[in-house]
């Protein structure tokens, strides 16, 4: 999976991180299940065959750009 | 002898006939009168005072004129100490007193009598969970009384005639039970109810020679109608118009074709009826827990070989959609596949302590794969937060419960399916689950089919919750909505239902717009923007393709579109939010 951060071009402030391979723009909600599986992959956890997986160490973002 | 034996007087002394111009002797004469005397003393004197030696006939009958008591035993026309044998036919013209016992052993028919009262026997047996046999002399009315069972069984009905009854009443509080000679069921008597049973035939020993009905009722109140007793049973009743009046206490349950009752479903899209994502059309399954195709349930396939779809043909009766989880044809080897859907802690919290009952429709693909045809239904539930339907799968939600689970081998035809369970005290969040574990080579159609599925609270299966469609996809605008037309599935041809901003003249500036949800969601969404193509995380700004931006992401609104530095004046797109469970 590949992640990159958004910034809030009226706060400046990082609340979005898009989805490139799937797609989508997931806000920083806790409750949000694609939150969610974003912070297990920062922790290097993955789905798969159903079941969440270590898959590496850790993972990092693309950064936002700059506007 | 006088008489010859069959009646005549014969004159045959000695001497007899005399003849004329001799003398009769003395001998000849006493033997003449001795003769006449013997006669005479063997003939019946009419003023009675001989009684006849022997039975005598009388050709024409007897007449007689003597008006007498019709209530004398000692003045009538005939009397006799000894009785009166009558081979033929009796007629009385007028009364017939019977002042002693009028027994009569053979069948009787009485032709329109008129009895002002009869007094029929009865007999009164204490119910101790045993058997009475009754027979031919039997008393009418039988009574039960006492607090258990008995079983009574009726006569042998080759001893009877038909129409002969008997009336059974059950004054105990336990059931009755009637066979016939034979051990066959006539009938149950409740408690407090009277039956009558009429033999219709001679030959069987089985209940077909019984008529059966129940007379009567041991509690009749009220005014102009017959109230039932105590807590009644009532099967299959047909009450026209009733007026149910304002009860005190008690619960309404099980009532079919009542209208909407108050959704009493906490399954959201039950019926199937929305699929916002796809519209109707088929979409592979893979091997991660996903919401693919109708709103609200996520699905899996372990063996990434299946399809999941929302068909309309032969649905069951009052439905118009099901959803078809399908094998791929010649898949081969062991899978699961499962169909998920978990309820937003908000909307189970009153479930606490509470029975619960899940209902749904099922139906088995003609080459349905699973061993015996079996599918697992399941109601689970846990302590935590809107947790995941994949963690739901997976029994990793906090504090997994297991409500109920049962396993039915379901058919090719639609059944209706059922289990009930307790939620505990301390449940926050509840899910439901259909699994079947497939095996082999997929045949053509290895599928599971399900919808109706309803779960509610208390111990009974209700009527479904039909819930008008734009009330139902409100409700699952609140997980999942787009802006394509509902009919149209996402990433179908943009024609129409997309966002934008025109700014009039061309811009190398960012263009960002505010879309508004339908209905506020249930955290956060995440949202997928989509150029003309239509492709994800693009838009269209003078051309399709450039990067989609969000900012703000909220329940209610997303700022959208992109910061592409492209010139022009238009900035166009379509989107997803989604925030399922």
């Amino acid at each position: 999976m590949i992640y990159k951060l958004s910034k809030n071009y009226l706060t400046q402030e990082i609340d979005v991180v898009v989805n490139l391979e799937k797609g989508g723009h997931i806000p920083f909600d806790p409750a949000n299940t694609d939150y969610q599986a974003y912070l297990a992959w920062l922790d290097g956890y993955e789905m798969v065959d159903g079941q969440l997986q270590k898959t590496s160490e850790g993972n990092t973002p693309l950064p936002a750009d700059e506007s | 002898m006088s008489y010859n034996g069959s009646g005549t007087f014969q004159i045959n002394t000695t001497g007899q006939p005399v003849v004329t111009g001799t003398v009769i002797s003395s001998t000849a004469f006493n033997a003449l009168t001795a003769d006449l005397a013997t006669g005479l003393s063997t003939a019946i004197t009419k003023d009675g005072q001989t009684a006849t030696t022997a039975r005598i006939p009388f050709a024409q009958g007897i007449t007689s004129t003597l008006v007498t008591d019709s209530s004398s035993t000692s003045t009538g026309s005939i009397i006799t100490a000894g009785g009166v044998g009558i081979a033929k036919n009796l007629y009385v013209g007028v009364n017939a007193n019977i002042a002693g016992t009028l027994n009569v052993t053979g069948s009787t028919t009485l032709t329109n009598p008129v009895i002002n009262n009869i007094k029929m026997g009865y007999s009164t047996t204490a119910t101790a969970a045993g058997t009475t046999t009754l027979t031919v002399s039997s008393n009418y009315r039988q009574f039960f009384t006492g607090s258990t069972t008995q079983t009574i069984v009726l006569p042998v009905t080759s001893t009877l005639v038909t129409g002969m009854a008997f009336e059974i009443e059950n004054n105990s509080t336990g059931l009755l039970t009637v066979n016939s000679s034979g051990g066959n069921l006539v009938g149950t008597i409740p408690a407090g109810v009277c039956a009558h049973a009429v033999c219709i035939g001679t030959t069987l020993t089985t209940a077909a020679d019984w008529d059966w009905d129940y007379i009567s009722t041991s509690t009749i109140t009220g005014t102009g109608a017959n109230v039932l007793g105590t807590s009644p049973t009532i099967t299959s009743a047909t009450l026209v118009t009733p007026a149910l009046g304002t009860p005190a206490s008690g619960s309404l349950v099980n009532c079919t074709d009542l209208n909407y009752t108050g959704f009493k479903n906490r399954i959201i899209n039950g019926a199937m009826a929305i699929d916002q994502r796809k519209a109707g059309a088929s979409v592979a399954v893979s091997n991660t827990d996903s919401y693919f195709g109708i709103d609200r349930y996520s699905v899996i396939d372990f063996s990434n070989a299946a399809t999941w779809q929302q068909l309309t043909t032969a649905p069951p009766a009052g439905f118009q959609y099901f959803g078809c989880l399908k094998r791929n044809s010649g898949t081969s080897g062991a899978s699961t596949l499962a169909i998920t859907q978990v309820v937003e802690s908000k909307n189970c919290i009153d479930l606490q302590s509470q029975s619960v009952t899940l209902s749904f429709w099922a139906k088995a693909g003609a080459n349905f794969s699973a061993a015996s045809s079996n599918i697992t239904a399941s109601v689970k539930t846990g302590t935590g937060t809107d947790q995941s339907a994949t963690n739901f799968r997976n029994g990793t939600w906090t504090g997994l419960a297991t409500v109920v689970t049962s396993t039915f081998a379901i058919t090719t035809s639609w059944v209706k399916y059922t289990i009930t369970g307790t939620v505990s005290a301390s449940a926050t969040q509840i899910g439901v689950q259909f699994q079947f574990e497939s095996t082999g080579t997929a045949g053509a159609d290895d599928s599971l089919n399900v919808t109706g599925v309803q779960l509610e609270k208390g111990s009974t299966a209700t009527s479904f919750d039909y819930r008008p469609y734009g009330t139902e996809l409100a409700l699952c605008q609140r997980y999942f909505t787009k802006s394509w037309p509902t009919s149209t599935a996402v990433g179908g041809a943009a024609t129409n239902g997309y966002f934008g901003i025109s700014v009039g003249t061309a811009t190398t500036a960012q263009l960002v717009t505010n879309i508004q949800f339908p209905v506020e969601m249930r955290a956060n969404p995440t949202v997928t923007l989509y150029d003309l193509v239509p492709t994800a995380n693009k838009v269209f700004k003078g051309a399709n393709g450039k990067t989609a931006y969000t900012a703000a992401i909220s329940t209610r609104s997303v700022y959208a579109g992109t910061q592409d530095t492209t010139s022009s004046a238009e900035m166009v797109f379509l989107y997803t939010a989604d925030i399922e469970l």
